[in-house]
Order: structure tokens, then sequence, then C-alpha cells
């Protein structure tokens, strides 16, 4: 005689071993599941209830799933990638022809990621994101002929990249050093291995331009993964 | 006669209140649990499934387990932010620069997080990585003035972001001209940031203008 609610523990091929039991069609027992690894049990309004993982269709979450585990962390790229390197010695005579000068940023401050080539002066973008970059150019030994000063930023995306800085530097030179400091910044969407240099031309006279640099960082060159 | 594992509903002491049923070997009942607050059952390949609760091995979500609830929030703060300010200067200072001398004001403090902004100076809580920008505008300018310094000085290095002749770069209308840069630089603790501005080679006659805001911006990104 059976007394009690217990299961009368027969084989049942019925049955699936590890799935949970629920009550089905007319107070029947029925499986839901196995769960597989990070599966749990949500409800379904109306129905039975299902066996899912937990998502985060807009990336802002990892899920991982394991044996018995759910662990959740917020996906944060801010700061993954970032760079500070600025230029430690004086470059004379290296434009003033409309000659587009690469700026050499050759000493990091910080390389976050390593993403910041400081012998080729070129940061590689390493994922699909919004970076913002800065840079400043101090230039010296213009002339009043020297009438085009050009600071950009050139990159794989979009093609050509940013003119930060035009000016006739010739005409609002210093005095003592006949200098002039030009700077920029912005905020860029890169794809993934996108490259980003900083570019300086002077034009309008002859090659005598001196990009000057030191400790100082006067001539420096920036960028900071933020999305 | 029963022949497969209904329940038949009378008291049986082998099962624990509350637990989840589960089926065992041969489509025996089993059980899971009883579910602490927040628990839930999750799945484990090949074996039975467990009662446990949703981690967060990085502490970016925190996880608060109440009874029959769960709630989720952003864990662990990230640094940004947590040290940030902006504040702007709101009157012309007449005479401020034109002979060298170096200044940098911003008496209004839109907001100041942690209040590390005092006295025109910005203080690092710690070490890291901040972004500093500024902007200054200047009137006034005379014939006399040929040299504009437009930097931002810290402990660890200044950085320069114009550097021109403002005798002939004013403009026309009030004589004046405005700049501005930013970078993100490495700060220690206790490291100061000044956001400053110096006209040089004339009189003291230069005024330190609040048309269009002069201002200083600092975020901690690290």
């Amino acid at each position: 005689m059976v007394t009690n609610n217990s299961v009368n523990n027969k084989p049942d091929t019925n049955r699936t071993q590890h799935a949970i039991a629920r009550f089905g069609l007319a107070g029947a027992l029925a499986n839901l599941g196995p769960l597989t690894n990070g599966q749990t049990i949500i409800g379904n309004t109306g129905n039975a209830p299902s066996i899912g993982v937990l998502t985060s269709t807009d990336g802002t979450m990892t899920v991982t799933n394991g044996a018995g585990t759910i662990d959740l962390a917020l996906v944060n790229n801010f700061g993954t990638s970032g760079f500070l390197a600025y230029k430690n010695a004086n470059s004379a005579n290296v434009t003033g022809d409309g000659t587009d000068v690469q700026i050499a940023a050759n000493t990091e401050v910080y390389d976050i990621g390593g993403d910041y080539n400081n012998g080729t002066y070129t940061f590689t973008a390493p994922d699909t994101g919004d970076y913002f970059i800065s840079t400043s150019c101090y230039v010296s030994v213009l002339g009043a002929a020297h009438v085009d000063f050009l600071l950009s930023l050139v990159t794989t995306t979009p093609v050509g990249g940013f003119l930060l800085n035009i000016i006739s530097p010739g005409a609002v030179r210093a005095p003592a050093d006949n200098g002039y400091i030009g700077c920029g910044h912005s905020i860029i969407d890169l794809d993934a291995g996108d490259t980003v240099k900083c570019y300086v031309k002077v034009g309008g006279s002859t090659k005598t331009i001196t990009i000057n640099g030191d400790t100082g960082r006067a001539t420096h060159f920036c960028g900071w993964r933020v999305r | 006669m029963v022949t497969n594992n209904s329940l038949n509903n009378k008291p049986d002491p082998a099962r624990t209140q509350n637990a989840i049923m589960t089926f065992g070997a041969s489509g025996a009942l089993a059980e899971i649990g009883p579910l602490n607050d927040g628990e839930i059952v999750i799945g484990s390949t090949g074996n039975a499934s467990v009662a446990a609760n949703i981690t967060s091995g990085d502490a970016s979500v925190t996880i608060t387990n109440g009874a029959g609830t769960i709630d989720l929030s952003i864990g662990t703060s990230p640094v940004v932010g947590t040290s940030a300010a902006l504040v702007y200067q709101d009157a012309d200072i007449a005479n401020a620069t034109g002979d060298a001398t170096i200044i940098g004001r911003f008496n209004t403090e839109i907001y100041d997080i942690a209040g590390d902004f005092t006295a025109n100076t910005f203080t690092a809580p710690g070490t890291g990585r901040y972004f500093l920008a500024h902007s200054i505008h200047v009137t006034s300018l005379g014939a006399a003035h040929n040299r504009l310094v437009l930097w931002m000085f810290t402990s660890n290095a200044n950085y320069y972001w114009s550097y021109l002749n403002s005798a002939v770069a004013r403009d026309a209308t009030s004589n004046g001209y405005k700049a501005s840069g930013a970078v993100v630089a490495d700060m220690d603790a206790g490291d100061i940031a000044q956001a400053v501005i110096n006209v040089d080679n004339g009189a003291k006659t230069v005024t330190y203008s609040a048309t269009g805001y002069s201002y200083f911006n600092i975020v901690r990104f690290d």
C-alpha cells in the first residue's frame, strides 16, 4: 500500500536523468531539461517554463556559463588602450617647403595595451571603438614667407584623416625663436587595426623649419579609448 | 496498481520541504535545494543541476539577493570620473598679464566631484591618468604683446597648446585671442595641475576675459 507521495522509484523510461520535474497536463509529471552549463529555468507566461541562458544582446555584459555557475561582468572598454608620447629632441630643416612630416613622438610616458609604436610613431586601434586623440606640435625658425601650417591626423578610417590646425605661421610667429605651437583634438571612431599618425606641414618657403622636442612634452601625441 | 512514478500526495518525511524536484537515476525523483535567497537552478552539463547564486567574479556587477529577488546593478565603480571638475571665470580680470605674468583664474565651479579643485588648482587624489582641457580668452592685446603662451602646468610636465605672436593674431574687435587644448596626462597622487596663460613683452594691460568662458575641465580617467 502506498501511504505517502513518494515515488515508486521504479524505472521509468519516460523520465530523463537530471531533468527538472514539472507538472504537465492533468498533473502528470514531465521533464524540463536536463539543463546544460549555465542554463536556468525562465518563466514563459501561460506555458511551461523554459530553460535558457542569460543573455546580453547589446553586448554591455559578458555572461560566462559554467557547471552550475553563471558569472556576470560588465563590458567596459574605456581606458583599455591609451598612450602619451612626446618628441624628445629637435629635428632641424624638416619642413618649410611644403614637406609633410610625421611627428616623431618617440618617447612614451605611458602605453596602455601596447598599441603605440614609438619607432613608427603610429597608434593602431586594438578594436573597433571611439578614441580620444590629441596632439600638439611646436615648430620654430619660421620666416615671414612661411605662410602655411597644417597639423593633421592621418587615419585609415576615414581615409585622409583630420585637419586640426591651419594658420599662416610666419605672420604670427613668436619672437626669439620665431616659433609657433599648434594643437588639436578629436574623438574618432576607429575600426580594429586602423592606424593614426600625426603630421605637420609648413609651406611657402625654404626647408628650414625645426620641429621642437624636449622633455617638456611641447610636441606630443596622445590617445585614449573612450568606448 | 502503481506502475510509474506518479505522486500519491501523501506526507513523505523523506522529502525536504521547498526543494525543487529533479529526476535522478532511472527516473526516480530527487531534490535540488531548497533554494536560499537569490539562488536559482543552474544547469551543469551531464550532471544534476544545482542551486546557486549568480556571481560577478570581477565585481563589475553588484548582485543583491533577497527573498525571491535578484537585483543587479553596476558594481565596483571604475575609478573614471571619481574626480572631476569643470570651472570657469565669471568676470573679466583687467590688467591680468601682458608683462609675462602667468595667470589662470577659474572662480566658479559648475561641478567639482570629490572637491579636488581649489584656488585655481587641481590636486590629483591618486596616481593615474587625468583628462585635462582648458580654454582661455584674453582681450586688450596691444602691438607690443608679441608673445602668448597657453599651457597646462602639471607637476610631471607642462603641455603647451598655443605659442604665437598675439599682437598679430589678435582679432580686430576686442584685440582678443582665444586658444584651447587637451591631453590625458599622467599624474601622481598629490600632483597639481594649473591651466594658465601668459602674454609677454608689453605692459600688464591684457584682460583675462570671461566672455565666451575661460574654462578648465578635469576628469580622472584611471
